[in-house]
C-alpha cells in the first residue's frame, strides 16, 4: 500500500488517501452513508450516499441529520443518489431545510435518471415506471375499497395481501410517506424531485454515469470510481436469478409483460372493447338479459337467454357471495409491485471505489439485485483488465475490503457466485442498513436472509455491522467496537439512540 | 308405457373436441394430429355454462367485469360436430375444453375409487360454537378469472380459477411473443387443478402444511394424475411410438413425452424436470435419482417432483416388463427390430400396453388415498398406502407392480419411518383384525409395542417391554385382557353398524343423498351415530387409544384437546372430528372383492412449549386461546404455541366384521404411553417440535410473492394460489 511517513516524495504520495471513514447513519432501515477520505490527518473529500428511511415520521430523522450537518461541516463534495426508492431518498424531502443549508459541490446519478438521455432508453424506463406506479396506486385504492366492502367473517386473504402491498407502496410510491407537501406525483418520488430541483436551482454540476466508465476526481489522486451499474441493456434490469445457483434460493421471472396492468389502469373507467381478450360478440350483454331484452329476442334464443340470465344471477346471488372472485385478480398487483420494486433496485448506481491502482476497493452497489450484478461481469471494455487477466469486476470484488450490503440483507440483494463468493479479501468488512425495529412491515419476513448473513459473517470474520443487530448477531457487532477501537465506533445520543456506526478503512 | 321409450335411449357419451395438450402443439406439423382429440365424456344433462351434476362453469372475467356467453353444449349445431371447433379466440370453446377435461378426470377418479366424487364441504363458522358443514354440489369453475400466469384451486371458495396472460416465451418459434396464453386450454393445468379439488374433498387437512411433504404431496399427486391421464389416450401414444422406428429403448420416449407434456406452457412442467434432461447432443436422458434429494429439497415444487419421478419410474418398469414379450416376438428373439416403420399392429399393441400400464398406475395412486392418514402425510406413508391398497385388491402380483414402486421410492431415499425392512410385507400396514369374529393372528404377529418401538431407534424402550410380554396392569383399571375383550365386541358392533351404512349407501347414486346419509350416520339421529358410538366407548378406551393414538375420556383435557359437555350430566368428553366416511367397494383382477368401510378421526390440541432452565423443553396442552407461533416476538426461547393434530384412518372389513387397518398419526407419544401401560399421556413431542420448526423455524421461504403477500405457512387460506405464483 501507499505509505505516508511524512517524508513524502511526490505530490501524489503526499495526498494519497490513507483512510476512509464510512459512517452509517442509523435512521431506520434505509441508506444514509457519509464517506470521509483522509490523507494522513488531512480531510480530503466528503461523500454523501443517499438519505432515506422506512420510518414514516419525518421529524424522527432530524437528530441524525443535524449530526450529519455538523459532521460534514456544511459541505458535501459529492452527493450520490443511487436509486429512486423512499428508503434511499425520502430524507431529502422530509428534511429539505437541512439540505438547503448544505453546500453541495457535485452530484452523481445513474444514467437511468437522465431526463435528456441521448439514447432515449432512460425516458422509456421512466415512462414504464410511471405507468406501473399509476397501476399500483389504482390497485391499492381498489384493494382498500374491496376490504371495506367485504363482509367480515369469511376468510380475508386480502388483509394479509394489503400489508404486503402497503410495504411495497411505501417504498415505491409516496403512499404513507409524510410528505413536505400534499401534492403527490406519479412522475417521481417527492424525495427525488426535491433533491433534483435543489441541484438544478443551484446549478450544481450533475453527472449521469454509465457502466464501464471510470471516473477520477482531482481532489482524490489515485482513487478511481468504477461505474458497475445500472446495466445499459434493459434485459438485465428486468432480470432475476435462478434458484440455488445464482442467488440464495428461488426467484421469479419479472421479464414478461404484465397484462393485469392494463386492467388496473382501466379501473374506474368505462372499458374499451380493445382491452377484452375476445371479440366483443362473445361478451354477454346484460341489457339483453332483462325481461324486455329477452322478450324482444328471436324466439329460438329466448330459452338460451333465460338460462344465461340464471347463470349470471347465480354469480351475483348474495347467498353465493362467498364464491365470487372480485378480489382474486387484484393479487396481480402484487406481482406488479414486486416487479416495479426489482426494476428500480436494478437501476441503482453501483460503484466500485478503488483506492489506488491495484489497491483495496469499497463496493457501493445501492440496492442492485441479481440482474444488475450479472451485467457488471459482462462489461466488455473491462474484459481482461483485472489482475491475472481476470475481468476487472471480478478483480474488484476480490479486492473489496468494504461492502455496503445491497438491499438490506435481503435474499436477492447479493448473488452467490457472481457476488459474495468473489469477495475473498481477508480484510473484508460489511455494513448493512437493516433495522428490524424500524422497518416496513413485510420486510421483516424477507430480511435478513439468514444464509446470506451467515456467509457474510464468515467471510468478514465477524466484521459485519448491521444498523440494529441485537436480534441478529450474537455477540452484537457493537461488542466488536471494544476490540478494535481505532477501526469501529458507535455513537449514541443523550436519548440512548444510536446515531451512527462508523468503520474505518485504513490503508 | 310409451312404445317409443326404447328408441329414446340416452347416449352413453357426449363427444367433445379438446386439445390433448395445449394450443401451442396445434401449431406444429408433427403434433397437430395428436393434439386435437375427441374426448368421450359420460353423458349428463347440461344447461348453458356448462352446468352439470359436478361442476358449474361461470365465465365471468372480473378484470373487465364482463360475462362471456356460456356455451350451450346441447345446441344441435354444436352436438352435430362433436362440440365446437378448437379455437383460442372463442371463449365458448374454452368452456367446452375445461368441461371435457374436468369430467374426464372426475370419471377416472370414480372408476378407481368405486364411488362418487364429493367436493369438500362448505364450512360456515358460527361464532364460538364451531361451525356448520354443508354440501357443495358443484365445483365452480372460472375459466378467465385472473390476468396472471397462474391457475389454482381455492379451498375456501371451492372454485377453480384460471388465468390468462401475455406470453413471453422462451422459444419464440412456438409461441408468438405477447400473444395471449390461456391456462384453461392446457389439459395438464386443468387436470392438475381439478385434482387438487378432488383431493381436498377426500383429505381436508392436506392443505395444512405441517411438514415439508404435505403441500409437496398435493402438488405431486395433482401432477401424477395429469401426467398419467395423458397416457391413457392411446391415440397420442400410437403416434409417438410409431415415430421411434427401431429404437427398442422406447421407455426413453415415454419419459421424454411425459416431460414435454408439461413444458408446453412454461412453468407447469417444472414438476417433471426430475424425470430427465437433454444431454449435449440434444438427446433426452432419464435422470439418475439421487438418494439425497429427499433429505435436502424442501420447497413444495422441487420436493413434489421427487415423488412424480418415483411414480413415473415405477410406471416405466411396469411398462418394460409388459412389453418384453412383444418385443421378442417382433424381433424374432434378436431384440433388434427390422429397419423402417414399425408394423402398425405392433404400434397398436405397444400403445395399448402403455395405456394399460398407465391406467393401472393411476388407479393404484388414486386408490391409495383411502389408506392414508388424515393429517400430516409423508411420502413414505403414501408408499405404504399404495402397497397396502394394492395388496388388498390384487392378491397375486405377477407382474411385480409393487416391487416396481418400492424400488423407485428406495432409489430416491424415500423410506417410511417405523418399519424394519423395506419389503412388500413390511410396507403393508399392520393388519389388526380386531373383532369377535376375527381370524386368529398367526404366530409372530406384531404386538402394539413393537409397532412403535422402531419409530426412533436412538431412544428405544427397554428390551423386556418389547415383544409379547405384556406390562403388569394396575388394579384400578380394567386389565389388558378385559379391555381387549370389551373392545373386540365393541368393534364387532361398530362393524355391524357400518354394514348398515354400506347397505344403505350401496345403490344410492344421487350425490346429495349420499352426503345426507353419510352425515346422518356420522352425527346420528335417535340411536346415535358414529360420533356418539365412539364417545360412548368408555369401557375400553385404553385399547382404542392404543389403536388410534388419539385421546378420549376426560383426561384428554390435559393434553390441550378441546372438551365438550356430554349430552347428559356434568362430565365432559374430548372433541374429535369424523371425516370422510366412505364405502370402498372394489373388485380385483382375480375376482376377489373388497368390501370395506373407511373413515378418519381427527383430533386437535393446542400446545405450549415450556422450558425450564437447563432442561429439555416440553410441549404441554393448554386451553388458553393461543395464536400459533412465538408468543414473544424475537425471543428465541420464549413461549411457543402450536395447533397440533393427530388422526387415524380406520378401515373396517365388512365381510369378517373386524377392524382391519388403523393407519394413524398419533396425537399421543405412543412409546411413553405404551411403556407406562397407558398412564403417561403426553402429546407426541418429536412430531410437535418438528412441525413447529417447519412452520415457524429458520427455514426461509424464498418465494417473494409469498413473503410479501402470504400469511404464515400454517394459516394459508389459499395455499395453491401462492404455490403457483411465479
Amino acid at each position: 500500500m501507499n505509505s505516508v511517513n511524512g517524508t513524502a516524495t511526490s505530490l501524489a504520495a503526499r495526498t494519497a488517501t490513507t483512510r476512509v471513514d464510512v459512517r452509517m447513519y442509523c435512521l431506520g432501515t434505509g441508506d444514509c452513508f457519509v464517506l470521509k477520505f483522509y490523507a494522513g490527518d488531512a480531510e480530503q473529500f466528503t461523500i454523501l450516499v443517499d438519505c432515506g428511511s422506512c420510518v414514516r415520521d419525518g421529524e424522527k430523522l432530524r437528530p441524525y441529520l443535524n449530526d450529519l450537518r455538523e459532521y460534514v461541516g456544511g459541505q458535501i463534495d459529492l452527493l450520490i443518489v443511487t436509486h429512486e426508492h423512499n428508503d434511499h431518498v425520502n430524507g431529502f424531502d422530509r428534511c429539505h431545510n437541512v439540505f438547503e443549508g448544505l453546500t453541495i459541490k457535485q452530484a452523481w446519478f445513474a444514467w437511468t435518471e437522465n431526463p435528456n438521455d441521448p439514447t432515449g432508453q432512460a425516458q422509456e424506463l421512466l415512462n414504464k415506471r410511471q405507468k406501473m406506479r399509476v397501476g399500483l396506486r389504482k390497485a391499492l385504492k381498489q384493494v382498500r375499497k374491496n376490504i371495506r366492502q367485504n363482509p367480515p367473517g369469511r376468510g380475508r386473504p386480502l388483509d394479509a395481501f394489503m400489508s404486503g402491498l402497503d410495504t411495497l407502496s411505501f417504498v415505491n410510491l409516496d403512499e404513507g410517506n409524510n410528505l413536505s407537501t400534499k401534492k403527490k406525483s406519479d412522475q417521481e418520488l417527492m424525495g427525488m424531485k426535491v433533491i433534483k430541483d435543489l441541484l438544478r436551482r443551484r446549478g450544481v454540476e450533475t453527472r449521469y454515469l454509465h457502466p464501464g466508465h471510470s471516473v477520477a476526481l482531482p481532489e482524490l489522486p489515485g482513487v478511481n470510481f468504477h461505474v458497475l451499474g445500472p446495466p445499459l441493456d434493459k434485459k438485465y434490469i428486468y432480470k432475476n436469478g435462478k434458484e440455488g445457483r445464482d442467488v440464495y434460493k428461488r426467484h421469479f421471472s419479472i421479464g414478461d409483460s404484465l397484462m393485469a396492468l392494463d386492467s388496473l389502469l382501466e379501473l374506474n373507467h368505462e372499458l374499451r372493447d380493445a382491452d377484452l381478450p375476445f371479440n366483443p360478440e362473445f361478451v354477454l350483454n346484460e341489457f339483453d338479459l332483462d325481461d324486455t331484452g329477452i322478450r324482444h329476442a328471436p324466439a329460438d334464443w329466448q330459452r338460451y337467454l333465460r338460462q344465461a340470465k340464471a347463470l349470471v344471477d347465480r354469480y351475483h346471488h348474495p347467498r353465493c357471495a362467498w364464491r365470487s372472485i372480485e378480489d382474486e385478480w387484484l393479487f396481480a398487483a402484487g406481482s406488479l409491485a414486486i416487479r416495479l420494486n426489482s426494476h428500480i433496485n436494478n437501476t441503482s448506481l453501483a460503484l466500485g471505489v478503488e483506492l489506488g491502482a491495484g489497491g483495496p476497493v469499497l463496493l457501493l452497489p445501492g440496492d442492485a439485485e441479481f440482474g444488475s450484478w450479472e451485467s457488471w461481469h459482462m462489461i466488455e471494455q473491462w474484459e481482461g483488465l483485472g489482475a491475472g487477466g481476470k475481468h476487472l469486476v471480478e478483480d474488484l470484488l476480490n479486492r473489496t475490503v468494504f461492502y455496503k450490503v445491497a438491499h438490506h440483507l435481503s435474499y436477492n440483494g447479493t448473488p452467490l457466485a457472481k457476488g459474495v463468493q468473489m469477495m475473498t479479501s481477508p480484510e473484508l468488512a460489511v455494513m448493512a442498513s437493516l433495522d428490524l425495529n424500524r422497518i416496513a412491515e413485510r420486510w421483516k419476513s424477507t430480511m435478513p436472509n439468514k444464509e446470506l448473513l451467515a456467509e457474510l459473517m464468515r467471510r468478514s470474520q465477524g466484521r459485519c455491522f448491521v444498523m440494529e443487530d441485537a436480534a441478529l448477531l450474537s455477540p452484537s457487532s457493537d461488542a466488536l467496537a471494544q476490540s478494535m477501537p481505532d477501526r469501529y465506533c458507535v455513537k449514541t445520543d443523550s436519548d440512548k439512540r444510536t446515531l451512527y456506526k462508523q468503520y474505518s478503512v485504513v490503508l | 308405457m310409451n312404445t317409443f321409450t326404447n328408441l329414446h335411449r340416452r347416449p352413453a357419451f357426449r363427444k367433445l373436441r379438446a386439445y390433448s395438450f395445449d394450443p401451442s402443439l396445434s401449431l406444429r406439423m408433427d403434433t397437430v394430429d395428436i393434439n386435437n382429440l375427441t374426448y368421450k365424456v359420460e353423458w349428463e344433462e347440461l344447461v348453458p355454462g356448462p352446468v352439470g351434476e359436478y361442476v358449474e362453469i361461470i365465465d365471468y372475467d372480473p378484470t373487465v367485469r364482463r360475462f362471456y356467453k356460456p356455451v350451450d353444449l346441447d345446441s344441435r349445431y354444436i352436438m352435430a360436430q362433436d362440440g365446437l371447433d378448437p379455437s383460442e379466440s372463442n371463449p365458448q370453446y374454452h368452456q367446452q375444453m375445461v368441461y371435457a377435461v374436468v369430467m374426464t378426470t372426475i370419471k377416472n377418479f370414480e372408476r378407481a375409487l368405486g364411488r362418487k366424487v364429493l367436493w369438500a364441504s362448505d364450512y360456515q363458522p358460527n361464532g364460538t360454537r364451531g361451525g356448520t358443514f354443508s354440501f357443495v354440489q358443484r365445483l365452480r369453475i372460472y375459466p378467465h378469472a385472473l390476468r396472471d400466469a397462474n391457475a389454482y384451486y381455492s379451498p375456501p371458495k371451492k372454485a377453480l380459477l384460471f388465468g390468462y396472460f401475455a406470453s413471453a416465451p422462451a422459444d419464440e418459434t412456438t409461441l408468438m411473443p405477447d400473444s395471449l396464453v390461456f391456462t384453461c386450454l392446457s389439459h395438464d393445468i386443468v387436470a392438475h387443478e381439478v385434482t387438487h379439488a378432488i383431493l381436498d374433498g377426500m383429505h381436508y387437512y392436506y392443505n395444512e402444511a405441517t411438514n415439508p411433504d404435505v403441500l409437496a404431496f398435493h402438488e405431486a399427486f395433482a401432477d401424477i394424475v395429469a401426467l398419467f391421464q395423458h397416457f391413457t389416450f392411446p391415440e397420442v401414444l400410437k403416434h409417438q411410438i410409431g415415430k421411434t422406428r427401431g429404437n427398442l429403448a422406447s421407455q426413453n420416449l415415454l419419459g421424454e413425452l411425459a416431460q414435454q407434456f408439461g413444458s408446453a406452457i412454461g412453468g407447469y412442467g417444472s414438476l417433471r424436470d426430475a424425470i430427465g434432461f437433454y444431454d449435449e447432443h440434444g438427446r433426452w436422458q432419464a435422470k439418475e435419482p439421487s438418494g439425497d434429494e429427499y433429505r435436502e429439497v424442501y420447497e413444495p415444487h422441487p420436493r413434489g417432483s421427487i415423488l412424480v419421478a418415483a411414480v413415473f419410474e415405477a410406471f416405466l418398469s411396469i411398462y418394460k416388463s409388459r412389453i418384453a414379450s412383444l418385443l421378442r416376438i417382433a424381433s424374432n428373439g434378436t431384440g433388434i427390430l427390422p429397419q423402417g416403420d414399425l408394423h402398425p399392429d405392433l404400434v397398436d399393441r405397444l400403445a395399448h400396453e402403455a395405456a394399460k400400464a398407465a391406467n393401472h398406475v393411476l388407479s393404484m395412486c388414486i386408490r391409495a388415498l383411502d389408506y392414508c392418514p388424515p393429517v400430516d402425510i409423508t411420502f413414505g406413508e403414501y408408499l405404504r398406502a399404495i402397497i397396502t391398497a394394492d395388496m388388498d385388491l390384487v392378491t397375486d402380483d405377477v407382474l411385480d407392480y409393487r416391487l416396481a414402486f418400492i424400488d423407485a421410492f428406495r432409489r430416491r431415499g424415500i423410506y417410511p419411518s417405523g418399519i424394519k425392512t423395506l419389503s412388500v410385507e413390511s410396507l403393508q400396514h399392520k393388519i389388526w383384525n380386531i373383532g369377535k369374529t376375527a381370524p386368529a393372528l398367526g404366530p409372530g404377529g406384531d404386538s402394539i409395542a413393537d409397532l412403535w418401538a422402531e419409530e426412533d431407534k436412538d431412544d428405544c424402550q427397554p428390551q423386556h417391554l418389547r415383544g409379547k410380554q405384556a406390562p403388569s396392569p394396575r388394579a384400578e383399571r380394567p386389565t389388558a385382557t378385559e379391555s381387549i375383550n370389551v373392545t373386540d365386541s365393541w368393534f364387532t358392533d361398530l362393524s355391524e353398524f357400518l354394514r348398515g351404512y354400506a347397505d344403505e349407501i350401496k345403490y344410492v347414486n344421487d350425490r346429495r343423498e349420499i352426503y345426507r346419509i353419510t352425515k346422518g350416520y356420522i352425527e346420528g339421529g335417535q340411536e346415535g351415530g358414529l360420533h356418539k358410538r365412539i364417545n360412548s366407548h368408555q369401557a375400553g378406551p385404553r385399547r382404542f387409544m392404543d389403536i388410534t393414538g388419539l385421546v378420549f375420556g376426560p383426561e384428554a383435557k390435559k393434553l390441550g384437546v378441546k372438551m365438550r359437555p356430554k349430552d347428559q350430566g356434568e362430565s365432559q368428553e374430548a372433541s374429535f372430528q369424523i371425516q370422510n366416511l366412505r364405502l370402498v367397494d372394489r373388485i380385483g383382477p382375480n375376482g376377489n372383492q373388497i368390501n370395506q368401510v373407511v373413515f378418519s378421526l381427527v383430533q386437535r390440541c393446542s400446545l405450549k412449549r415450556h422450558q425450564k432452565k437447563g432442561q429439555k423443553f416440553k410441549w404441554k396442552g393448554t386451553h388458553d386461546p393461543v395464536n400459533p407461533g412465538l408468543a414473544a416476538e424475537g425471543s428465541t426461547n420464549g413461549t411457543a404455541c402450536l395447533k397440533f393434530r393427530g388422526g387415524c384412518t380406520l378401515i373396517f372389513d365388512l365381510d369378517t366384521r373386524v377392524l382391519k387397518y388403523a393407519i394413524t398419526k398419533p396425537l399421543l407419544d405412543m412409546r411413553a404411553w405404551l411403556k407406562s401401560d397407558g398412564h403417561k399421556r403426553r402429546s407426541d413431542q418429536r412430531r410437535a417440535e418438528r412441525q413447529f420448526q417447519y412452520q415457524f423455524g429458520a427455514g426461509d421461504d424464498h418465494n417473494p410473492f409469498a413473503q410479501y403477500f402470504g400469511q404464515q405457512r400454517h394459516q394459508l387460506q389459499e395455499p395453491f394460489s401462492f404455490l403457483h405464483q411465479h
